[in-house]
């Protein structure tokens, strides 16, 4: 390897570069956060100066956190990471290994403490009071020398952390690539076949638990798993904060709304009946004819300011429709349920409302991975800043017992001020 | 005994008695009132505690779910660290810097609507509890972390005032101070994180949305991790690490304000957000 490429994957692995990483990523973090993201471009021409707007739309700044420079940041600071950590694992090894080793005559300068030797159990106060229990000595023919180490696991506490880091990074990422959503929805009784997946849903049943001041305390839907044979996989109830598990797919609680099964009839013959949710419309290609519903309102009330509905329950259910033939409406009205509408040959009723619950799906691979990283993190920033390792070492020369407090970190003295300030070690 | 309002109220002037004992004792050097600010503090603290108790009961759920609740809870988390580092470390002045940043947080808390409102559904999770619990103790921490960098930045340059020789830390100590309270609100601020992700994935589906408050989250874990691995790295401290800190906090604080009030998102107070949303 040459000098220049040399230079490139020093930097490349350093801490520099990974700083560096962060606050570009931090900057990037804080303009996705003021920025809306992923609107459509007119909402940005709409809401702020020509020259702002084109920015944002230029840089994609609308849709920062799927960006290429976005995900490039990323893979740089993997790439930083796999080094740093590769790098630093090689010198933890090292530093653990010459931690169990005895002191050198390095450690053996400048003393912390002094006092007169009485007896070996005095030495051995020494270590217990601060916490050393395997107490090692060396003796030659002029002074005896004890040393004792603790938590030596704190080494791979900032490893840990980089690891950590970088797993949740890359289970993050292969979740994102292989997301996977769709939905499910319909009322209490109705099944449908879960697009792009094997499988089949019941709906059993769908409540709404109401409190007494009338705020909702909970969405239960009653749902059943089924293959597309027909077998039942799963039969569980699926409420928000409780999604149904099944082989990496997930289901949550996402709303609810309103639908009315509607009953077409032409020249008093069925041709057809089917649910229509708040919305959304039937469609009857053939008779060039689509009925579409607005809206439903469950407790129907007119003001001056518009149509609305007092409260969530059916007592007064009213369906605000459209009819359309040949791509033109024909017919709009409100309507009860069971109330008939007729426009030329065609007649139209609509049961009483009910509510539909829907289900949104996912699956997102990685979960495990990360919960593990997570812990991997916390586990290393623990050992970072609670159990640091350290050292003890005490001398006898002669009557004299001299104590060498922590050499584990550089210079850092980490007894030196407990035993510069308390006498709880006056032996 | 006392109702919440009665104990928040008590509290809030409490605090504000406090507050204004440790200006005095600062700045006209009337070491008397350092004592009395102390006093008031616990005081104040026991009356929060018994404010947030009765709140706990009242709902019948711990107070985490709004602005003033958490606002409130924040403010408790403030006090709690600040007793504990005055009495750990024994130096009142502390008082002066964290009293200031308590007061904001429960004068902030008092101009918010205290109603008490049964929980949505989404809020019905035990990862709430440890989200927010955690967010509190965590954000208790560095806002003493701030204070004593705040503190920090005050002592050098009035290294040779001898009010300040015999009330303050030394500057080490005041580094070191520093140091360990971002320590332990770096651990809780990733547990906060991390609850946070397990519970936005049980209620929503995606344990990271890059949601306005989770990134916010992020930039202040970001924020305090450049701090913390340049001074474990570079052994970075003094003046620069305090400014540090004093930026980390503002960044806790716009997460936790700002985010609620100017942006929006899942944990937008702003605008009210319904997971529910086809009625």
């Amino acid at each position: 390897m040459n000098i220049s490429k040399k230079k490139i994957f020093k930097f490349l692995k350093s801490m520099k570069f990974g700083l560096i990483l962060l606050g570009i990523l931090c900057l990037v973090a804080i303009i996705g956060s003021v920025v809306p993201q992923g609107r459509q471009e007119a909402f940005y021409l709409n809401t702020y100066s020509p020259l702002l707007a084109q920015l944002i739309i230029s840089f994609k700044f609308n849709d920062i956190y799927h960006s290429s420079g976005f995900i490039l940041l990323f893979i740089a600071l993997s790439f930083n990471l796999i080094l740093c950590s590769t790098v630093k694992l090689k010198n933890i090894i090292q530093k653990i290994k010459k931690f169990q080793l005895p002191p050198n005559q390095q450690q053996l300068k400048n003393p912390i403490y002094t006092t007169k030797y009485s007896s070996d159990a005095k030495i051995q106060h020494i270590f217990t009071n601060k916490g050393f229990n395997n107490i090692n000595r060396i003796s030659n023919s002029s002074e005896e020398i004890y040393f004792s180490n603790k938590n030596r696991i704190g080494y791979l506490g900032s490893w840990l952390i980089h690891i950590g880091i970088l797993a949740i990074i890359i289970c993050y990422s292969y979740g994102q690539y292989t997301f996977w959503s769709g939905s499910v929805y319909g009322v209490s009784g109705s099944s449908q076949k879960i697009e792009g997946t094997n499988y089949i849903m019941n709906i059993n049943d769908f409540n709404i638990i109401y409190r007494d001041d009338g705020s909702v305390q909970q969405y239960i839907t009653k749902a059943t798993l089924k293959d597309k044979n027909g077998n039942e996989l799963l039969s569980d109830e699926i409420y928000v904060n409780k999604p149904m598990r099944y082989e990496g797919y997930t289901l949550y609680q996402h709303s609810t709304g309103w639908a009315a099964k509607i009953n077409i009839f032409k020249d008093d013959k069925s041709i057809g009946n089917e649910f229509i949710y708040d919305g959304t419309a039937y469609t009857n290609n053939e008779e060039f004819i689509i009925m579409q519903i607005n809206h439903i309102y469950p407790d129907f009330v007119a003001t001056k300011s518009g149509f609305g509905s007092k409260s969530n329950e059916l007592n007064n259910p009213k369906i605000l429709y459209s009819i359309f033939y040949g791509g033109q409406v024909v017919d709009m009205n409100i309507v009860s349920p069971n109330e008939d509408i007729h426009w030329q040959n065609f007649r139209f009723k609509f049961n009483t409302p009910e509510q539909y619950t829907y289900l949104s799906i996912n699956k997102m691979n990685g979960k495990i991975g990360a919960i593990i990283s997570s812990v991997i993190l916390m586990t290393g920033l623990f050992l970072t800043f609670y159990l640091k390792p350290k050292q003890l070492i005490v001398k006898r020369k002669n009557d004299n017992i001299y104590v060498y407090g922590d050499y584990s970190f550089s210079s850092k003295n980490i007894f030196k001020s407990s035993y510069g300030s308390s006498n709880n070690l006056s032996i | 005994m006392f109702e919440e309002n009665q104990s928040f109220m008590i509290a809030l002037s409490l605090y504000t008695l406090a507050t204004i004992s440790y200006f005095i004792f600062f700045v006209l050097r009337k070491e008397k009132l350092s004592n009395y600010g102390s006093i008031l503090v616990k005081l104040g603290f026991v009356f929060h505690t018994i404010s947030i108790a009765n709140r706990t009961i009242t709902a019948a759920r711990l107070p985490l779910s709004n602005q003033y609740e958490f606002a409130t809870s924040f403010a408790w988390g403030i006090s709690l660290f600040y007793l504990f580092f005055e009495r750990k470390y024994k130096y009142k002045l502390i008082g002066t810097f964290a009293t200031p940043l308590i007061l904001i947080l429960i004068y902030y808390a008092a101009v918010q609507t205290k109603s008490i409102n049964p929980l949505m559904p989404a809020l019905q999770s035990n990862w709430l509890v440890v989200h927010v619990i955690t967010a509190i103790f965590g954000y208790g921490a560095f806002a003493i972390a701030c204070a004593i960098s705040i503190m920090y930045i005050f002592k050098d340059n009035f290294k040779n005032d001898s009010f300040t020789k015999k009330h303050m830390p030394t500057i080490e100590l005041l580094d070191t101070m520093s140091y360990r309270a971002i320590a332990i609100g770096f651990i809780t601020l990733t547990l906060v994180i991390v609850t946070g992700a397990i519970w936005a994935e049980k209620a929503w589906g995606r344990y990271w949305q890059w949601d306005p408050k989770e990134t916010w989250s992020f930039i202040t874990w970001v924020i305090y991790s450049i701090y913390l691995h340049v001074r474990l790295n570079k052994g970075w401290k003094g003046k620069k690490a305090a400014w540090f800190s004093v930026i980390g906090f503002a960044s806790i604080l716009f997460t936790y304000i700002g985010v609620n009030t100017l942006l929006v998102g899942l944990h937008s107070y702003g605008i009210v957000f319904l997971p529910f949303s086809i009625f």
